[in-house]
């Protein structure tokens, strides 16, 4: 059994503010928003149906899945954790939230969540439309010492210990047989909305209990980025010889390690 | 005997310039349908006769050239200008048709302040039309939801409403001359006048032909003065769709005209507001001189004082969601990626019924299709054109499409709940459809709408296109299986 952990983010929908109201914004200093849908982060989303897909394509192999959604929000994080219930997500939590979270925070609210559960993986957008610091999943890599693959475009099952993970960098995919646990950060992945459940879906998963957790607003251990100062201006260079990037990486990754900096 | 593709072809470039005369294989097979086969056209598949023709009319005489030869010949002509139909009324249902493009008659020919009225060709796009009147202090008044795509021949020709007609009524409340071509050849100009009464309005032979009829080469429509500061949003949720019904009519029959008066069922509501709260939503804006617009809203939120637990949504919110209600190019296009990804498909249909039926005609239409139609995942519904006898109610419903090959979407989902909606529409007394027309598709129910007033359709068909050219199959089936008359 193969545990993942989908974290995802409502936010609304920036593609449907106008031109002039940008411009109103940038004047006056505010955004209203209020009037604007909110949707599930086109990356969360891609993960949240990648995650689907995996389930789906374990069911052919005798393999089995497990499937979490966790996220932080309002009323309107309900009805989705309904609809992911109603497509086949086993367990929904959701963080009482109001407020736009740093991402410190927002990675300590879920790795307190996520460490009950002790997952397999972790699924990530790789980032926001708003903020868009893409700190959230390597933070909580970090917090849980797992390794972080980013860029990911697929991934699919192979054994209860590992996982095929298909990945995009400079441009390239490369596919890889990563062994588990993983935080995968889900990048941009063409025609991967969400599923729609039918109605009938929805009728029998309606006894679906979403967890619901209040967070812990007085130990905030999260970091609070107040503004930047630069240490240090001295800026050092190397020229590395390689025939092409893979060989220029093979040069890094040979020096790195005899320099103790990374292990094999 | 039938003339040949090739030679239709030949005969139109001798007609018209060859440039005006377009065979390439893409443009013909996407012009044998509308957005009614939406999922067919998301697959890439092409199941109806492709057109021998797609011919890019320039003027009036254009136009007569063609329905001459046309009718001469026996070759079925479809009508069309922004291609926005939603119902089958483009689709190319006999082979070899040529589809005539009114497209490039795109001229304002005249704005009339004193007699606050406009005339241009059929295919002056109606967005760009509004640019330019606002600019001038003015508005037709008219703004479909396929604003950004339609143009003015085919808004007559459909018998469009815009999201405004409550306070400015339909097309045919705003028509007022017309210039038409019928088979032959034969060229008719109705004139502008306030009113007439020189026997039947003849107006109305054109207005919703679906090109069944003619070919709407110009129009003059009524001009406003365009007063958007004063306009007024209100918001409101309610606890059912009745209090919602009560509401409407209540305003109607107290002779408010707010230019917007709607109501959205809790599942509608859901799909557009996040506020909605699993309540349904009403929604106004009184609009006109500034005591008018203030009396419309004083008066309506009277109105609402009487129904329990109706709550007050923020104007704010309601102004800036219905500024972006319209469907352009871009959202057609993000639409068609979601459907290829999820065979997850939205459709809408859209009936009407007086205020003793249309409650329930809602009720049935719900409960019906969430019982009898497979993998659906959404139905819903809201009233957008209220009258002092009655309302519309626009159905929006969205299903999976599950082991079933493109081809056999039609069939298996969407014909099936049209069928549902048009028999209830009928068995309470309603009309099968408010104003996206009949089409080809729900054509299927003609005789059930229009009971012994048929007679009348059929004698117009007959008499102003004896050869059956005109866009065969609209509003009158071609093929049709009284046994299975949603099938084909």
């Amino acid at each position: 059994m193969i545990t993942i952990i989908n974290c995802f983010k409502m936010e609304k929908d920036y593609d449907k503010v106008s031109e002039q109201e940008w411009q109103q914004a940038a004047d006056e200093g505010k955004l209203d928003l209020g009037y604007l849908k909110s949707k599930i982060n086109v990356t969360d989303e891609s993960g949240l149906e990648l995650s689907l897909r995996f389930q789906d394509a374990c069911a052919g192999t005798g393999q089995e899945a497990q499937l979490e959604a966790v996220s932080a929000g309002e009323e309107n994080v309900t009805s989705t954790l309904q609809t992911l219930a109603a497509l086949g997500y086993d367990r929904t939590c959701r963080i009482c939230n109001k407020e736009e979270l740093d991402p410190g925070y927002v990675s300590q609210i879920l790795a307190g969540y996520i460490e009950e559960t002790d997952p397999d993986i972790i699924v990530c957008g790789d980032s926001s439309a708003a903020g868009s610091s893409k700190a959230v999943p390597i933070l909580m890599a970090e917090r849980f010492g797992m390794r972080c693959i980013s860029g990911v475009t697929d991934f699919t099952p192979v054994d209860d210990e590992h996982i095929k993970v298909v990945y995009r960098r400079d441009g390239r995919l490369y596919e890889e047989t990563a062994s588990l646990p993983l935080v995968l950060m889900i990048g941009n992945v063409g025609r991967t909305y969400l599923r729609v459940p039918t109605l009938k879906q929805r009728l029998a998963s309606a006894g679906h209990e979403i967890k619901v957790i209040e967070p812990d607003r007085d130990n905030h251990k999260g970091a609070v980025i107040t503004g930047f100062r630069i240490e240090n201006n001295n800026r050092q260079t190397e020229y590395i010889d390689g025939s092409d990037a893979d060989a220029a990486a093979r040069i890094i990754y040979d020096r790195l390690l005899r320099e103790g900096v990374i292990d094999r | 005997m039938a003339i040949s593709r090739e030679k239709i072809v030949e005969e139109l470039k001798n007609i018209l310039r060859d440039e005006q005369v377009v065979t390439d294989e893409q443009v013909l097979k996407e012009s044998s349908r509308d957005r009614y086969r939406k999922y067919e056209q998301c697959m890439d598949v092409y199941t109806q006769p492709i057109p021998a023709a797609v011919v890019f009319a320039e003027s009036t005489e254009d136009i007569t050239k063609i329905l001459a030869f046309a009718d001469e010949n026996g070759v079925n002509v479809v009508p069309r200008t922004g291609q926005s139909a939603i119902e089958g009324g483009l689709e190319t249902a006999k082979e070899n048709s040529v589809v005539i493009d009114g497209t490039r008659m795109n001229k304002v020919l005249e704005i009339n302040e004193t007699n606050m009225q406009v005339t241009c060709q059929c295919g002056v796009p109606l967005e760009s039309l509004e640019d330019q009147l606002r600019e001038m202090g003015l508005t037709t008044g008219h703004s479909p939801q396929s604003k950004p795509l339609a143009q003015m021949g085919g808004l007559v020709a459909t018998r469009s409403i815009g999201q405004f007609s409550t306070l400015y009524g339909g097309i045919e409340d705003m028509i007022v001359g017309l210039e038409v071509v019928f088979p032959g050849g034969k060229v008719c100009r109705i004139k502008n006048v306030p009113r007439r009464s020189v026997g039947p309005d003849i107006r109305h032979i054109v207005l919703g032909n679906e090109g069944a009829l003619c070919f709407i080469t110009e129009v003059t429509v009524k001009i406003f003065k365009y007063q958007p500061e004063n306009n007024i949003y209100m918001g409101y949720k309610v606890d059912n769709m009745t209090d919602g019904f009560k509401v409407l009519r209540q305003v109607m029959v107290d002779g408010y005209k707010p230019s917007v008066a709607r109501l959205y069922d809790l599942q509608d509501a859901e799909m557009h507001f996040d506020w909605a709260d699993g309540k349904c939503v009403l929604v106004f804006m009184a609009e006109g001189p500034a005591a008018v617009a203030k009396a419309t809203a004083e008066g309506i939120e009277a109105i609402i004082a009487g129904i329990d637990n109706a709550e007050v949504v923020d104007p704010a919110i309601i102004e800036k969601w219905f500024n972006r209600l319209n469907w352009g190019p871009e959202q057609i296009a993000e639409e068609r990626e979601e459907i290829i990804a999820t065979k997850n498909i939205g459709i809408t249909t859209e009936i009407s019924g007086c205020w003793d039926c249309i409650n329930d005609i809602y009720d049935e239409v719900i409960e019906r299709i969430t019982n009898e139609v497979p993998d659906l995942t959404m139905i819903g519904g809201h009233t957008s054109h209220s009258y002092i006898n009655g309302t519309n109610v626009y159905f929006t419903y969205y299903y999976n499409v599950v082991d079933c090959e493109p081809e056999e979407e039609i069939n298996k989902y969407h014909n099936l709940i049209n069928k549902i909606i048009c028999e209830s529409a009928v068995k309470y007394g309603g009309s099968i459809a408010h104003h996206h027309g009949l089409g080809k598709a729900r054509a299927h129910m003609v005789w059930e709408e229009y009971g012994s007033s048929f007679y009348m359709l059929d004698t117009l068909k007959k008499a102003f296109d004896p050869n059956g050219i005109m866009n065969m199959g609209t509003l009158i089936p071609i093929k049709h299986d009284p046994e299975n008359p949603w099938r084909f």
